[in-house]
């Protein structure tokens, strides 16, 4: 059977956020908390995986306690298993700290096949995670794939890379990264729902994993944020003078500056 | 691990496209990158793989470095995860740089990330500003990020780690043309078994340009609302983005007019754009749009009122009637059919 | 007391209202519009257990609690109203009858295809001369052997043109007032079944609404409900379960409502600011989030009385009197509240104005809802 696991993270929903304007920290208190947007694709792309293959599903997250909402919403997608990495210990863990933690607890997990994530988070934007993952766990990650199907120990795919689209093959345990709308996350059942809080979520903590003290988030991880501040987008605000010709003549220069051409399709 | 102690110097992945040209958003960081390196009087150093790197030297010299270090050999035609991340892993070990940047691009985030873990540094993504900062410790580099959909920004060091790495968004920064007086080239000896890759590619590639682009990751987009006034006028919208492969989107008005469909809604319950350029016509700039629009580079905006809130968030604002502008750029880009 | 939603009922209202943004919100105005009953929209809901919400797991169903049942109906009534009203119709007056009365082998014919919604049910009682007075109806079961033959008629049939399990409430015996009253099961498939046309109505216009008309039914003994003279009391016992949902989904209207009045008035400026600056608009708004408040936490109340098996008839009736009042005062609020643009087809404010009246109306009027109220209060001493 293989063993899929879906890398998720729990974020705010972008539009409830607000700043303390004394110390300029995010508010927390009263924030609506989703399953970053991203994600729901992956988490499709497992279930789509269980209705073809022998498939055992797991999501997976990190973060505090509260996370737990974000894996009840996937177990009630569909999705066998949870497990939530949390301690506060790995607390303000950073992108290479993250990364570090979640190896350990696959170590501790030792079997996976399949590891999916999104593409990317919409609080930290980065990205880096499922690149610095494959690096630590040497599994290949592949990005970006349209046809897939999995015989035996091999995943065979047709992926973009770069400009070309080539037809691999791969030996598993391999990571997936899913685009932003490679599939239509379904929409979730009420009895899913009400399944999916019946099930017992597997906490891993610090003391579970016997982890090396260098994975202590707080202390431990390279970057620190300094200051958070509501963005107040800065912007030239330069008024264009001019009658609308000249007017439309500066647009035609940014155009053009931007590499946007007249764009002949026919003829 | 580097310890700062050990590490100078300023490098800069200058990745080539496409094997054919310098990626611009690598020139555009040499040009701020010099300017760090000026304070920190330390040496610009410019870190090319490419196939035939030779032909590109030429143009990286005229843009401020103090040394190139390349690799040219046909496994680095296209990137490639494991080779590029060995290779400049290696040269990280070797000459033990103090701070590393990359270009925002799909393989310089790749890279980054594989490296930073590789050397097990912090990496600071899609970087909107960089500085150098004593408070928490003695010139460090001071990134400035965007997160939670550009509307909040976290300003990010790394203290302890060497190197200190970022990638940063094209259009961040200009390039500048300056040739120093004398530049060291250096290439390093290209390494690798091939039997190390795990990947197996079967049959030829083909060449496969990327499917056309949404809304939200356009490097174009036209905005309409309300200020247009007619179907119509809204209409003539659609001409222009055909004209020029940009995608169209608006705000909600012209969906409850009936102009345009609900999934071209830009905003907070539609898309965030991020395109090179965005210009929105007749749009108001609530702030449920606003939303949607911050990240885009840059922000050409006409309305007839000087008071209207997108001016705000716009880098050119242009007081005129949306319509009138519109029917200027159209009777340039129409082309006859 | 906690005043807090579970975290499964958050989970249940976030993702309800993305279901209906997504599905329900583009096709409200077009249903709405062309007076048309969305099959498609009611294959949608399939895939959400929406016409199960109840139901136990052993029939198909999702086996909710009864809060959970009135948050899913707000959230689909917050984007479409109409859905909403043909889902708690089937849910609540169609299904549950059948599931709280029926024998075990009805509950196995019936259930499983209304708990996966293959079919949809109604309930009938109003007839054109039994509307508030219930025990007035007329329609006619004679026994006759093994089974009863059913004729008569009867109006304003939710569901109506749609459904294919049917409650119908007859007489089985020539008799004065709530006596002598049967419930039984009409399947679609029976002969002598008449569907009238489709009522052009002011509101709730994608939700099929229709007469029934009844020649010589053939319906054997299997299918009464409950005793043969359980009637009254079912279909009593049923409504107060139904305008639970019914002030659910008032509640759902009023809050859309409230919600685009809030967002129009932050953004329109006159006089050089967000009318929402001006008393005249502001309070308004407070009234409204505070009655929406209130209603809310009745039909939650009425709600968690029905799962604590307590009596609840005056809960649920005092539930829906101020829901439906307040969602009616609300939608008109928000007309005046966005001025001409709300008087307009443009927006959906009208819409929600026009299918608030009719929470007044259905599943018993505002004014049986007094008499219910008052004669519980009036029942005991203070």
């Amino acid at each position: 059977m293989l063993e899929v696991y879906v890398l998720i993270k729990q974020v705010p929903k972008s539009h409830s956020l607000r700043i303390d304007k004394s110390s300029g920290a995010l508010i927390r208190e009263n924030i609506e908390n989703i399953i970053n947007p991203d994600d729901l694709y992956a988490l499709e792309l497992a279930l789509t995986l269980k209705e073809s293959y022998d498939a055992h599903t797991v999501v997976m997250t990190m973060g505090p306690p509260q996370a737990e909402s974000a894996l009840r919403e996937a177990l009630a997608m569909g999705i066998d298993d949870a497990v939530l990495i949390s301690d506060p210990q790995f607390a303000y863990s950073d992108t290479l700290q993250t990364t570090l933690v979640i190896k350990e607890a696959f170590e501790y997990l030792k079997r996976y096949d399949l590891l999916i994530t999104g593409s990317e988070t919409s609080d930290s934007s980065t990205g880096q995670v499922p690149y610095q993952l494959s690096e630590a766990l040497d599994i290949p990650l592949i990005t970006d794939i349209f046809e897939y199907k999995i015989e035996g120990r091999n995943f065979y795919c047709q992926r973009n890379f770069g400009h070309e689209s080539q037809n691999i093959q791969v030996e598993l345990p391999i990571m997936l990264r899913v685009r932003r709308h490679f599939n239509k996350p379904r929409h979730v059942p009420l009895l899913g729902i009400k399944k999916a809080f019946e099930k017992k979520i597997k906490i891993i903590d610090f003391n579970t994993l016997n982890c090396p003290d260098y994975l202590d988030g707080c202390n431990k991880s390279p970057t620190i944020v300094v200051k958070t501040e509501k963005f107040i987008p800065k912007r030239k605000n330069q008024f264009i003078e001019g009658t609308i010709k000249e007017q439309a003549e500066f647009i035609k220069n940014v155009m053009k500056e931007n590499g946007i051409e007249r764009q002949w399709t026919g003829i | 691990m580097n310890e700062k102690d050990d590490s100078k110097d300023l490098w800069v992945f200058t990745e080539i496209k496409d094997h054919e040209r310098v990626d611009e958003c690598a020139l555009e960081i040499l040009g701020k990158a010099r300017d760090i390196a000026d304070k920190l009087d330390q040496k610009l150093v410019s870190i090319v793989l490419a196939l035939d790197a030779e032909q590109y030297l030429s143009t990286i010299k005229d843009h401020g470095v103090d040394k190139i270090i390349y690799f040219s050999h046909q496994d680095l035609k296209h990137y490639h995860e494991r080779i590029f991340t060995k290779l400049i892993h290696k040269l990280v070990e070797k000459y033990t740089p103090s701070i590393f940047l990359f270009p925002s691009t799909e393989a310089g985030n790749a890279l980054a990330a594989r490296v930073a873990y590789k050397c097990r540094t912090g990496l600071v993504s899609d970087v909107l500003n960089l500085e150098l900062d004593d408070e928490y410790g003695n010139n460090l580099l001071l990134t400035d990020k965007p997160a939670y959909g550009g509307n909040i920004h976290v300003k990010i060091t790394c203290p302890s780690k060497r190197p200190q790495m970022c990638t940063i968004t094209r259009g961040t920064f200009n390039k500048r043309k300056i040739r120093k007086s004398t530049i060291n080239i250096v290439k390093e000896k290209y390494e690798f078994e091939r039997n190390e890759l795990k990947i197996k590619i079967l049959g030829a590639p083909t060449r496969k340009d990327k499917p056309s682009s949404t809304l939200s990751d356009a490097e174009f987009v036209i905005g309409g609302g309300q200020g247009l006034g007619s179907k119509d006028n809204f209409e003539k919208l659609y001409d222009l983005a055909k004209y020029t492969k940009g995608k169209l989107g608006g705000t909600r008005r012209p969906i409850l007019n009936g102009w345009m469909p609900e999934h071209l809604q830009i905003g907070i319950s539609g898309e965030s754009i991020k395109p090179k350029l965005y210009i929105s016509f007749g749009i108001s700039g609530a702030i449920q749009h606003i939303t949607g629009i911050t990240d885009s580079n840059i922000i050409i905006s006409i309305n007839t009122d000087p008071n209207a809130s997108i001016f705000k968030t716009s880098d050119y604002c242009i007081v005129a009637d949306a319509n009138e502008i519109l029917n200027e750029l159209l009777e340039y880009y129409k082309i006859e059919e | 007391m906690n005043f807090q939603l579970t975290e499964k009922q958050k989970l249940i209202r976030r993702r309800i209202r993305t279901f209906s943004e997504d599905f329900l919100a583009p096709v409200a105005p077009i249903i709405d519009r062309e007076l048309k009953f969305s099959w498609e929209t009611a294959r949608e809901l399939k895939k959400i257990n929406a016409w199960g919400i109840q139901l136990p797991q052993k029939y198909g169903g999702a086996e909710l609690d009864s809060i959970s049942y009135a948050i899913c109906i707000e959230e689909i009534a917050r984007v479409c109203a109409s859905t909403a009203l043909n889902v708690t119709v089937h849910n609540s007056v169609g299904a549950f009858p059948i599931y709280k009365w029926g024998t075990e082998k009805q509950k196995e014919k019936y259930l499983y295809d209304l708990a996966s919604g293959n079919k949809i049910a109604a309930f009938t009682w109003t007839e054109p001369n039994a509307g508030s007075d219930a025990g007035g109806i007329e329609s006619l079961a004679i026994e006759e052997d093994d089974k009863f033959i059913l004729n008569g008629s009867k109006i304003f049939v939710t569901n109506g043109g749609v459904a294919s399990i049917i409650l119908v409430g007859a007489k089985y015996q020539k008799s004065d007032g709530n006596h002598g009253i049967g419930t039984f099961i009409v399947e679609k498939e029976m002969d002598g079944l008449e569907i009238g046309d489709t009522e052009d109505k002011l509101g709730m216009r994608g939700s099929s609404t229709t007469s029934l008309y009844f020649h010589d039914i053939e319906i054997p003994k299997t299918n009464i409900l409950g005793r043969l003279d359980d009637g009254f009391k079912i279909a009593m016992k049923t409504l107060n379960v139904g305008r639970i949902g019914i002030a659910a989904q008032a509640v759902g209207i009023a809050q859309a409502a409230y919600e685009y009045s809030v967002k129009y008035a932050k953004g329109r400026i006159q006089f050089n600011k967000p009318i929402s600056q001006f008393e005249g608009i502001s309070f308004k708004l407070a009234d409204m989030a505070t009655d929406i408040d209130a209603a809310r936490l009745l039909v939650y109340k009425a709600a968690n009385f029905k799962d604590l098996n307590r009596p609840f008839a005056k809960e649920s009736a005092m539930c829906k009197y101020y829901a439906s009042k307040i969602a009616r005062e609300i939608t008109q609020k928000a007309i005046q509240i966005h001025g001409g643009y709300g008087y307009m087809k443009d927006l959906p404010l009208e819409r929600f104005y026009r299918d608030s009246k009719v929470t007044e109306i259905y599943e018993g009027t505002s004014e049986i809802m007094k008499l219910i109220i008052a004669q519980q209060i009036l029942r005991g001493d203070l």
